[in-house]
């Protein structure tokens, strides 16, 4: 099962504390939800095997504390990262007038350039609504961002969200087959029949 | 041709005839002429110059024997007449001495009648015990004699006889004076030399003898005329000089130590008695007043009856030997006395406060009378030394200051550490209110009109407490140095110059002082105990936070030189924070020390399925939870939070540190190993982060217990430790994630792939792993 595995990916969640970035990540690896969970310390981590476009993606989602207090933890956490998804709750607006500043930390610590963003609006589920569905577009496309709004609770646009941005991962060139390349000596002969993901061919740093 | 020279030669012989006949002619007449001259002369010659030269010649002859005549005449009279005027010379000499030698002879005479006169009247004088005009005359005579010794050549023998006769005359007054002084001023001392208690000071006792001379009717007491004439025969320096001592250690001085003592005058028809009474008093040091008074009351009672001679009997003697006998015996007195007072009087008599300073303004009045009185006495003339010393209040007030405030600063140093009080950043140390410095109304006002631009404020403010000291506990004894601090500052602004200088340099001393002290002198009970180690941590944090203010705060009220940037703390800052964090780190070391220690009996955590080395193991564990948890009660609530925290978190990251290298390290793990490894682990991620307990209520520490990952910086790698201990291959594996999870973040791939060899057996899925590594 792990042969036919393009890649893995490191996609990070990150949010204001209560957006409910520990249910997006809940919700889609185990596809259950708590409306008590508790707030995350440090970090929390999954592993989730995905299929886009026929192409498996193994996926490293790193789950951040969105308390401030945690917040000299998450520097470290972004290194290397391929994707990153950044919540907002709809029904808060204070949530999404703080992206500004995730999306300035995120240029700050996270080591590449070309990094897939996806802004999600969480919370749809909710009735006192906040943010307008047009707001988190405009401000998604502002900054090249894909968007979608979700929730959780419901399911809706969890796995579409996910998708989506692995998607646009394996579409960026150069964003995941350089990250293999880029990995060091290779010896093992499985490593060169992981379909393209080095070129079969070894490169020597 | 002939014709015509015949004719030429013919007409000359003619013409020369011619011309020989009238020459010859004219010369005979010519020497007619001549023989008449010669003759002429010849006659002038012989008959009149030859009788005439030979008179003039006689007469040339007669004149040279009349110059030798003169000359003889006057070589006589010169040798004659010189050598008779030379002797009429001395003559006149020889008579002029005479008449000098009389004169001398005569005026020697005449002093020598003088003398005899002074002597005589000396005698009578002596016998009618007038006592001042004897001591006059002898002085009279000695001057005389004075004179004539000052003569050489004279008659030697008499002037012996007479210097002898006066010296015996000197010393039969002298005794004679010194006979009546005696009966005149007697004293009673105590019998014992030592003068210590109160009870032998009563006994001293002086009499004055108030008498006049007794056959003379005169207004001056006889003892003042023993006296005048002691001085006049320079003998009053050692006569008074003795007095004076006697009077110094016997009566002056005790009454300026002795609060309890008290001067008594009895008037009695011979003369007056002083003596002592004593009254009881609870004061262990006299006010200066009373002091004064007494002392005053004796000064006058010696000038009265002993000192006091009239202005005009003085007069009446020689100008030059007037003396002031107040002055004298003043003079012998007063540099002794004045220092008595001021070391057993005034000294004691500084206020300690500068409120009671100006009640001294009492003290200074009462000195200045005093000194006056003495003025008036005639025993000083100028000197005020008590007055400059009361005047000069403030210095001494300072000194007196300064020293008690070291003292106090010292013993607070020295007090007990460990009674704390609880530091917020509401607290205050309370500052007295200061003035507004003079200049301040002046700038703010017209110079800063009323507009003032609105829209500078930033929306985003500082919290109330971003400069402030967090909370913690400091040592009761270390607020009340500075509140000490504070008050010596504040009583500064209030001194004047010099005084606020002292003040000010005395404070700085307290915390140089502090610097020293603290560290030697609780030496051991830092080291040991880690709670005191936190409080002077916090303490000395405490004060370099004070610091950095203290000097601004007075700067402006305080005189020019430290107003002008000298009245700063802030240079001791960074000392005092060095001296905290010194202590509390030596403190961290030692305890890290322990931990290691207490982790070293673990048996590198090798072999846990043998009872022995689990319990070993579990037991370490525990002494480490136990000791990280003792050390998180003694800190609690006395370490700001931050620093508990920290402090907490690099401890328990020293522990874990130390498990997960050794843990790490080993080659073989069975699964009873894994299963005992994962217990061990567990109790340290169950309870490690409980020790966290920086605040007594234990509701609010679940925040800092949450926070652990932030202190403790292995705490992750720690945590992903457990896990290993507990995954199967591929969980392993996925928390790998290709590099991109956290197990990659926390643990290099080599260490990864040891622990898998350790706790898993070699199978084809573990070679799959392993290959998944990298």
């Amino acid at each position: 099962m792990e042969e036919d595995i393009l890649t893995t990916l490191k996609i990070l969640i990150i949010g204001e504390s209560g957006v409910g970035k520990s249910s997006l990540l809940l919700r889609f690896t185990d596809d259950t939800f708590d409306p008590e969970l508790a707030a995350t310390i440090g970090v929390d981590f999954k592993v989730k095997t995905i299929a886009v476009d026929g192409n498996r993606a193994k996926l490293a989602i790193w789950d951040t504390a969105g308390q401030e207090r945690f917040r000299t933890l998450t520097p470290s956490y972004y290194r290397g990262a391929q994707g990153v998804i950044l919540v907002y709750d709809v029904t808060r607006r204070d949530t999404f007038a703080k992206l500004d500043n995730w999306l300035n930390e995120l240029e700050t610590y996270c080591t590449r350039n070309d990094i897939v963003k996806m802004l999600v609006g969480n919370k749809i589920d909710k009735e006192n609504r906040e943010v307008d569905r047009n707001e988190g577009l405009k401000f998604a496309r502002k900054h090249s961002m894909l968007f979608i709004e979700a929730s959780a609770k419901t399911r809706d646009g969890v796995q579409c969200a996910f998708e989506e941005l692995v998607e646009k991962i394996i579409q960026t060139p150069g964003l995941w087959e350089s990250e293999s390349d880029g990995k060091g000596v290779r010896l093992s002969s499985e490593d060169g029949a992981r379909g393209g993901a080095c070129g079969g061919y070894c490169s020597m740093l | 041709m002939a014709s015509f020279v015949t004719e030429v030669l013919a007409h000359s012989g003619r013409l020369e005839k011619e011309d020989l006949g009238s020459k010859i002619n004219r010369l005979s007449r010519r020497v007619e002429e001549v023989k008449g001259e010669v003759c002429d002369l010849i006659n002038k010659k012989y008959d009149e110059f030859l009788p005439s030269m030979q008179s003039t010649e006689d007469l040339v002859k007669q004149v040279h024997g009349l110059v030798s005549d003169v000359d003889f005449l006057k070589s006589r009279i010169e040798n004659e007449v010189q050598s008779e005027l030379q002797v009429a010379i001395s003559e006149f000499s020889e008579l002029k001495q005479q008449l000098e030698k009389n004169t001398v002879v005569l005026s020697v005479l005449r002093q020598l009648q003088e003398f005899d006169g002074a002597i005589e009247k000396y005698n009578c004088a002596l016998t009618e015990k007038n006592y001042i005009a004897a001591a006059q005359h002898l002085e009279k005579a000695q001057s005389i004699l004075k004179v004539l010794k000052s003569r050489k050549g004279c008659e030697l023998k008499l002037l012996k006889a007479l210097g002898i006769e006066l010296t015996v005359q000197k010393q039969n007054m002298l005794y004679h004076l010194g006979e009546e002084w005696q009966q005149l001023a007697v004293w009673k001392l105590p019998p014992s030399t030592e003068h210590s208690s109160v009870e032998m000071m009563l006994k001293t006792e002086l009499h004055l003898c108030t008498l006049s001379s007794s056959e003379e009717s005169v207004s001056v007491p006889l003892l003042a005329s023993v006296l005048q004439a002691l001085a006049i025969l320079g003998e009053l320096n050692a006569k008074l000089k003795f007095f004076s001592q006697l009077l110094l250690n016997y009566i002056l001085k005790p009454l300026v130590t002795y609060p309890s003592l008290h001067a008594q005058v009895e008037t009695q028809p011979q003369g007056v008695i002083l003596r002592f009474e004593t009254v009881e008093t609870d004061q262990e040091h006299p006010p200066p007043a009373e002091v004064f008074l007494k002392l005053n009351l004796v000064l006058e009672l010696i000038h009265k009856h002993l000192l006091d001679v009239p202005i005009e009997d003085v007069q009446r003697g020689d100008e030059t030997s007037k003396v002031v006998l107040a002055q004298v015996l003043g003079d012998m007195i007063w540099e002794e006395i004045s220092e008595t007072i001021i070391k057993d009087c005034l000294v004691y008599s500084i206020p300690t406060n500068s409120t009671k300073l100006e009640q001294y303004e009492e003290v200074i009045k009462s000195t200045e009378e005093f000194e006056n009185a003495l003025k008036g006495m005639k025993y000083l003339k100028d000197a005020t030394e008590l007055l400059k010393y009361a005047r000069n209040v403030n210095a001494h007030f300072a000194s007196k200051k300064c020293q008690d405030v070291i003292v106090t600063a010292r013993n607070l140093m020295t007090s007990e550490i460990h009674n704390t009080v609880k530091i917020t950043p509401d607290s205050k140390v309370t500052v007295p209110k200061l003035p507004h410095p003079k200049g301040s109304e002046k700038i703010k006002g017209p110079k800063h009109p009323v507009q003032e631009p609105p829209a500078l404020e930033n929306e985003v403010k500082l919290g109330q407490h971003t400069f402030s000291l967090p909370s913690c506990r400091i040592s009761e004894s270390v607020e009340k140095l500075m509140v000490l601090a504070y008050q010596t500052l504040s009583e500064a602004t209030a001194s004047n110059k010099p005084c606020a200088i002292q003040l000010f340099y005395t404070v700085r001393n307290i915390f140089h002082l502090f610097y020293d002290v603290v560290p030697t002198y609780h030496k051991e009970n830092l080291q040991k105990l880690p709670q005191l180690s936190a409080i002077h941590h916090n303490n000395c944090m405490y004060i370099a936070h004070h610091l950095l203010t203290l000097g601004h705060q007075f700067r402006y009220h305080l005189p020019m030189p430290l107003s002008d940037g000298a009245a700063t703390f802030v240079d001791m800052v960074p000392g005092f924070r060095k001296l905290g964090t010194e202590a509390f780190l030596a403190q961290m070391r030692s305890q890290k020390a322990d931990l290691l220690e207490r982790l070293s009996n673990a048996k590198n955590f090798s072999n846990m399925e043998d009872e022995e080395n689990y319990i070993a193991a579990h037991k370490a564990i525990r002494q480490v939870i136990h000791q990280l948890s003792c050390l998180g009660k003694v800190w609690q609530d006395v370490l700001p939070v931050a620093i508990y925290c920290k402090a907490m978190g690099t401890l328990l990251n020293t522990a874990i540190m130390e498990m997960i290298s050794k843990i790490a390290a080993l080659e073989d793990i069975s699964t009873e190993d894994g299963e005992r490894l994962y217990t061990l682990c567990r109790t340290v991620i169950e309870e490690g982060p409980l020790v966290f307990s920086p605040l007594p209520e234990e509701s609010k520490n679940k925040k800092y217990q949450e926070e652990v990952p932030i202190y403790v910086q292995r705490w992750m790698k720690f945590k992903e430790l457990i896990i290993i201990l507990q995954a199967s291959l591929m969980e392993i594996v996925d928390r790998w994630a290709d590099g991109k999870g956290p197990l990659a973040v926390e643990f290099s791939t080599n260490e990864v792939k040891s622990l898998i060899r350790a706790l898993f057996q070699n199978t084809e899925r573990r070679a799959v792993a392993l290959a998944r590594i990298k």
